[in-house]
């Protein structure tokens, strides 16, 4: 905002560099173990074990490599953990289930041992999601997601929305396609979500004091047209315990808070006695918004050789309608082709220059698929 | 309760049950200017009975029938001795001359508003001639500065204008302009007050034992009188300094009938810097940043029973930024244009009557009129010609806040007798609150208004209270002050009863003791808390009540020679109902609801206070000492445990000192120190957790930990200023010039707290520091 930016200048107009190292005893009696453990019914138990460290500490964290972390299940242990590498344990088979209470103890030599109770909650499901694509009041496109998912009334409840389109890429340097799933910046300014001041990685976040036991509908827009780059989006709904909830707030409010000196710090919130770190239970559930497209097939691409600044024409199935473009072996790794003409079933493309021979990608916006033969590109 | 309706009762019939006896009535005024004297004292030596005079310098003293002398004293004026037979009710107006330079032969003897004798407790007034002597920043004569040097006063942060009255928030001083409540009264982000020292003629700040005439604050009321202008003869002062140009003039419409002043002050970095950046970008930007106020006062006897004042005062801040650029080619033609402003400001307005309606009675309406307002905007506009099309392009936004009175106020004096002092009124005052709407305009979009939640509200009070003398050791000052407060259908109501007395031990030595229970009605949202402009006024809702506040009061009074004045109180107050920003609560996000951004909590600060002042002299000046425990504890914040204050301070010592060598030659210093402030810092860092952690290849960020709320102390805090003025009579009247220093020792004090690295690259924490040592230099007039 103008205002804030204003304000800034005054300050530091007046801020006649007038800096001062000091020595501060902020005491630092021991360190403590910090285990950090969030868990839900698809994964094997994991956690993580280091030691908190003073303030002026710039030594690199020390994570605690033979520690030792037990799961109890009402004081019955149910399992160990076993070091997998960078003080990260893993459980060899055991998951987690829904509705258990569940303790965790850490304990390691030299150190007071520590432990942490958390749950996973019942699951929910989204029973209705949708996108609109808009423009914004000065001009920008947005698009507003609607969501709607069932609420228990018979428990207070808690909530975590993410969204994340799957896209797929080649390995410049092997040629391989591999997928991964990013997560689109989302904002709210619906009154039921709670962390609206905080744009971030995590999504939003919602109690159900407003809807307790209805239908929870919640919306919030992304800054882009995304319906227009992604084809589907996947909607994450997780029902989180109250500590993964209270976790995820402070922690927002921490980052936010801990750059700027005149801010009030903000403690993240903890449930290890004794110790730092948290210990949390989630269920997860997924919708998807819009298709996943169907992968594109290649039938043929003529000619099959050809020098920059020809055009080809590819033949197939499943092309997007205009989203399409064709990735050709180059140097150093991969460039992209001029797409002239575009249509579900066949593609005119100018070769590049710096093309070389190899094989051709097509992509449909989602999925890609590299084609059977070989192009050759000729001098 | 039972025992105040007694004492209520008592003082009734102790009316009626006297000799025959008549009234003196009439004003104390200064025998130049005609301006009321506040508190003056008029005082029967050989009864040993004494009245002091009003706000509005009236006086009424009941006197048994017999040839009486009267002794007429102010501080720093000469006192006169009238004498005369009172045979029948009488009015003496009586003019003291001031005595300009050396005062101490004249104050020696006098007998003044003796410290120990007034029931009151915690009310200090400081002599204005004192607040124009003592150094100033940058030369700024600052009415509320000289108040920061006052035991159980904290400044804030570094060269603020705020004031934490033993532990409670600038919100919750009661800021009165002439009557009328002033919402913000900082300029520049709280460097400097809005009160102008060339148009004042009293301040009084009272922290404790509050009489019951006074409410809807919990902390602290700050009395401050324009000056009336002078009734006989035309005159001026004013001043340039660094920072602002003053020019005050006043004087008689209708001699002795009707005068006038009026008072301004402006800066000037703009008018200096302005013409240097238009001229670095070929007149294409222009920016800057100026204060103003105006003061002006017109008062009107229509007899002499009955007067009208009418005062205004008009004060803005306002930052700018305005850039036009044109670019031309065969093709196009286009013209940009942009504007940002950043403005807030107050508009105050009272008009006033008083009236003599018996000589025991003495009535005073008003009705005034109080607005704050905070306002950002910007502007922009394109308009672009290529060859016969032209199309244009604007937009429009703005934020703004504020809070707006209408108020009506009755206040009575009754004196029946000198045993009693019976005060009583009341004040309805409507509320509208304004805090936050954003506008949107462009080109497309038609007009949009956001979150513009103006809210209504009526406050109004009554109030009785009676300083009475019950027996010569004995005084007391009885009242209740019963108000309420409704807003959205909701009816907030609430008793406060005062009370405060005296025993005089000796007759110098006085014990007092006070209990007084506050109540405000609306909240100050403050993000930083250092009296930024975004502040947020609010009122009480249904969801977030009022705020309470419940104060006793013990000390002692002591007066030595007449010269010297010690007090020493100790305090205990408890604060419920306060209203602070949820941790990380966005404050400009207009769109949410201001009540689910905040915490309620309560608070509460003790302590001891010592105060040692010399009014009058070659040398003046005072010391105090404050020993205090500041604390706040609300449920969601700080893990529901209590945590300091930030502005707690264990130690705090003050000094100030005029000396007058000379009659033209004046030296003058303040010293402060205060324990350093609470603050937060981070105690250690641990890895944060990451779902679906890859042992491989993800690493995990980390946290700091701050340990509990405010369990730091920054450094202490001390500075020295000091200031010399030296006055030379001329032609036209009498010119003056001061220089001076603030940070004379340059102490490099705490602003803030950081991590950062040192030149080895080792992790520090880095104290920031405001202001260096700045001298200053001041030219002032008088005509």
């Amino acid at each position: 905002m103008v205002m804030k930016k204003y304000a800034w200048y005054v300050l530091f107009i007046f801020l006649t560099a007038c800096e001062l190292i000091v020595d501060i005893d902020v005491p630092f009696k021991e360190a403590q173990l910090t285990i950090n453990s969030f868990f839900n019914t698809d994964s094997l138990w994991t956690a993580s074990l280091s030691i908190n460290q003073g303030i002026l500490d710039t030594s690199p964290a020390r994570r605690i490599e033979n520690g030792l972390i037990i799961i109890y299940e009402e004081d019955i242990p149910v399992d160990t953990l076993t070091h997998v590498v960078n003080g990260v344990y893993r459980s060899d088979d055991e998951k987690p289930m829904l509705g258990r209470a569940y303790e965790i103890r850490a304990s390691a030599s030299e150190y007071k041992p520590i432990s942490g109770r958390s749950y996973i909650p019942m699951p929910s499901s989204v029973t209705k999601a949708d996108i609109t694509e808009s423009i914004t009041i000065d001009g920008y496109p947005e698009s507003v997601i609607r969501v709607s998912f069932t609420d228990d009334p018979l428990v207070t409840n808690y909530y975590q929305i993410f969204l994340e389109a799957e896209q797929e890429w080649i390995d410049p340097f092997t040629g391989v396609i591999k997928s991964n799933r990013s997560r689109l910046t989302i904002e709210s300014d619906d009154p039921i979500v709670q962390n609206n001041d905080i744009i971030g990685y995590d999504g939003i976040f919602l109690r159900d004091i407003l809807f307790n036991g209805g239908e929870g509908t919640v919306s919030f827009k992304t800054s882009s047209s995304n319906s227009a780059f992604y084809p589907a989006i996947i909607v994450t709904l997780r029902t989180v315990s109250e500590d993964f909830y209270n976790f995820k707030i402070t922690g927002a409010l921490h980052d936010n808070s801990s750059d700027n000196p005149f801010a009030q710090p903000v403690n993240v919130y903890k449930n290890i006695d004794n110790g730092f770190g948290i210990f949390a239970g989630y269920s997860e559930s997924h919708f998807t918004i819009g298709q996943i497209s169907e992968r594109p097939v290649i039938t043929a691409i003529t000619p099959l050789k050809g020098k920059p600044g020809d055009h080809i024409i590819i033949t197939g199935e499943n092309f997007g309608d205009g989203f399409s473009y064709v990735i050709f072996k180059g140097i150093p790794y991969l460039v992209e082709g001029s797409v002239m003409r575009s249509t579900k079933g066949e593609l005119e493309v100018r070769i590049p220059p710096k093309a070389i021979s190899g094989k051709i990608y097509v992509s449909n916006g989602s999925k890609i698929t590299a084609s059977e033969v070989e192009f050759e590109v000729i001098e | 309760m039972r025992t105040l309706y007694f004492i209520a009762a008592l003082s009734l019939i102790s009316c009626f049950v006297q000799a025959q006896k008549f009234t003196v009535n009439g004003s104390i005024k200064d025998l130049k200017t005609g301006e009321n004297l506040i508190g003056a004292t008029i005082f029967n030596p050989r009864t040993l009975q004494g009245t002091t005079t009003n706000t509005y310098g009236f006086y009424s003293f009941t006197q048994i029938r017999d040839s009486i002398y009267l002794r007429v004293s102010y501080v720093g004026y000469e006192p006169v001795l009238v004498k005369f037979i009172l045979s029948k009710d009488t009015t003496i107006n009586i003019g003291l001359n001031y005595s300009s330079t050396l005062k101490e032969v004249v104050v020696t003897g006098s007998s003044d508003d003796k410290i120990q004798e007034s029931s009151q407790m915690g009310t200090i007034d400081v002599p204005l001639e004192q607040i124009k002597a003592l150094p100033a920043f940058l030369g700024e004569v600052d009415v509320f500065k000289v108040l920061q040097l006052l035991p159980g006063v904290q400044a804030g942060s570094e060269g603020s204008s705020g004031l934490y009255v033993r532990g409670g928030g600038p919100d919750q001083n009661l800021i009165l302009l002439d009557g009328v409540p002033v919402y913000n009264a900082s300029h520049l982000f709280g460097f400097f007050s809005v009160f102008n020292a060339d148009a004042i003629n009293h301040v009084e700040l009272t922290k404790g034992g509050f009489p019951a005439r006074y409410g809807g604050r919990l902390s602290a009321v700050i009395d401050i009188n324009m000056k009336e202008g002078d009734a006989n003869k035309f005159k001026g002062e004013g001043s340039i300094g660094l920072v602002a140009s003053r020019l005050t003039v006043e004087g008689p419409i209708k001699k002795d009938k009707t005068s006038f002043i009026i008072s301004g002050r402006r800066t000037y970095i703009d008018v200096l810097a302005s013409p240097m950046i238009k001229k670095s970008t070929n007149g294409e930007e222009r920016a800057g940043y100026y204060f103003y106020d105006l003061n002006a006062k017109i008062n009107h006897s229509i007899n002499k029973k009955n007067k009208i004042y009418l005062s205004a005062y008009a004060g803005n801040d306002k930052a700018y930024a305005e850039s036009q650029y044109a670019y031309k080619n065969e093709f196009r033609n286009s013209q940009n244009e942009e504007n940002l402003s950043l403005r807030w400001g107050n508009i105050t307005t009272a008009i006033r009557w008083n009236s003599i309606v018996t000589n025991k009675l003495f009535s005073n309406v008003t009705a005034t009129y109080s607005q704050y307002k905070f306002r950002v905007s910007a502007d922009a506009m394109e308009i672009v010609t290529e060859q016969d099309s032209t199309r244009s392009e604007f937009y429009h936004t703005e934020y703004s806040s504020g809070i707006r009175d209408f108020a009506m106020k009755v206040d009575l004096d009754y004196i029946p007798n000198p045993n009693h002092f019976i005060k009583f009124g009341g004040q309805v005052i409507h509320h509208r609150f304004t805090p936050g709407v954003l506008t949107y305009r462009s080109t497309e979009v038609q007009d949009t208004t956001l979150g513009a939640q103006v809210t209504d509200a009526l406050e109004f009070f009554v109030y009785a209270e009676d300083d009475f003398l019950i027996t010569p050791r004995l005084k007391i000052n009885a009242g209740i002050h019963a108000s309420g407060f409704t807003v959205e259908n909701k009816f907030y109501k609430s008793l406060q009863p005062r009370i405060s007395g005296r025993y005089l031990i000796t007759p110098d030595v006085s014990w007092k003791i006070s209990y007084a229970q506050m109540t405000q009605y609306i909240h100050l949202l403050s993000n930083v808390g250092i009296g930024l402009p975004t502040d947020l006024w609010v009122p009480a809702t249904a969801k977030v009540g009022p705020e309470n506040a419940y104060l006793a009061s013990m000390g002692l009074a002591y007066n030595l020679r007449n010269k010297y004045e010690f007090t020493v109180e100790s305090y205990y107050k408890e604060m419920e109902g306060l209203v602070e920003y949820k941790d990380g609560a966005d404050y400009l996000n207009v769109e949410n609801d201001w009540q689910t951004k905040v915490e309620v909590g309560e608070g509460n600060s003790y302590g001891v206070e010592f105060f040692a002042q010399k009014k009058t002299g070659k040398l003046s000046g005072w010391v105090g000492y404050t020993l205090s425990w500041t604390n706040r504890t609300f449920e969601n914040l700080n893990g529901g445990k209590t945590f300091p204050y930030r502005y707690d301070r264990r130690h705090d010592v003050k000094v100030a000192a005029v000396y007058q060598w000379k009659k033209n030659r004046e030296f003058s210093l303040t010293w402060v120190y205060g324990s350093g402030a609470a603050v937060t810092l981070p105690q250690s860092t641990y890895l944060h957790g990451v779902e679906n952690r890859n042992p491989y290849f993800e690493t995990e960020g980390s946290f700091q930990y701050y340990g509990d709320r405010n369990s730091y102390r920054m450094r202490a805090y001390h500075r020295l200023d000091i200031s010399y003025t030296t006055t030379k009579k001329t032609k036209w009247g009498e010119r003056s010039w001061s220089i001076g220093t603030y940070n004379t020792y340059n102490r490099r004090n705490p602003f803030f707290i950081d991590l950062s690295y040192d030149q080895m690259g080792n992790k520090k924490f880095v104290q920031y520091s405001l202001f260096p040592i700045i001298p200053s230099v001041a030219y002032r007039f008088k005509f």
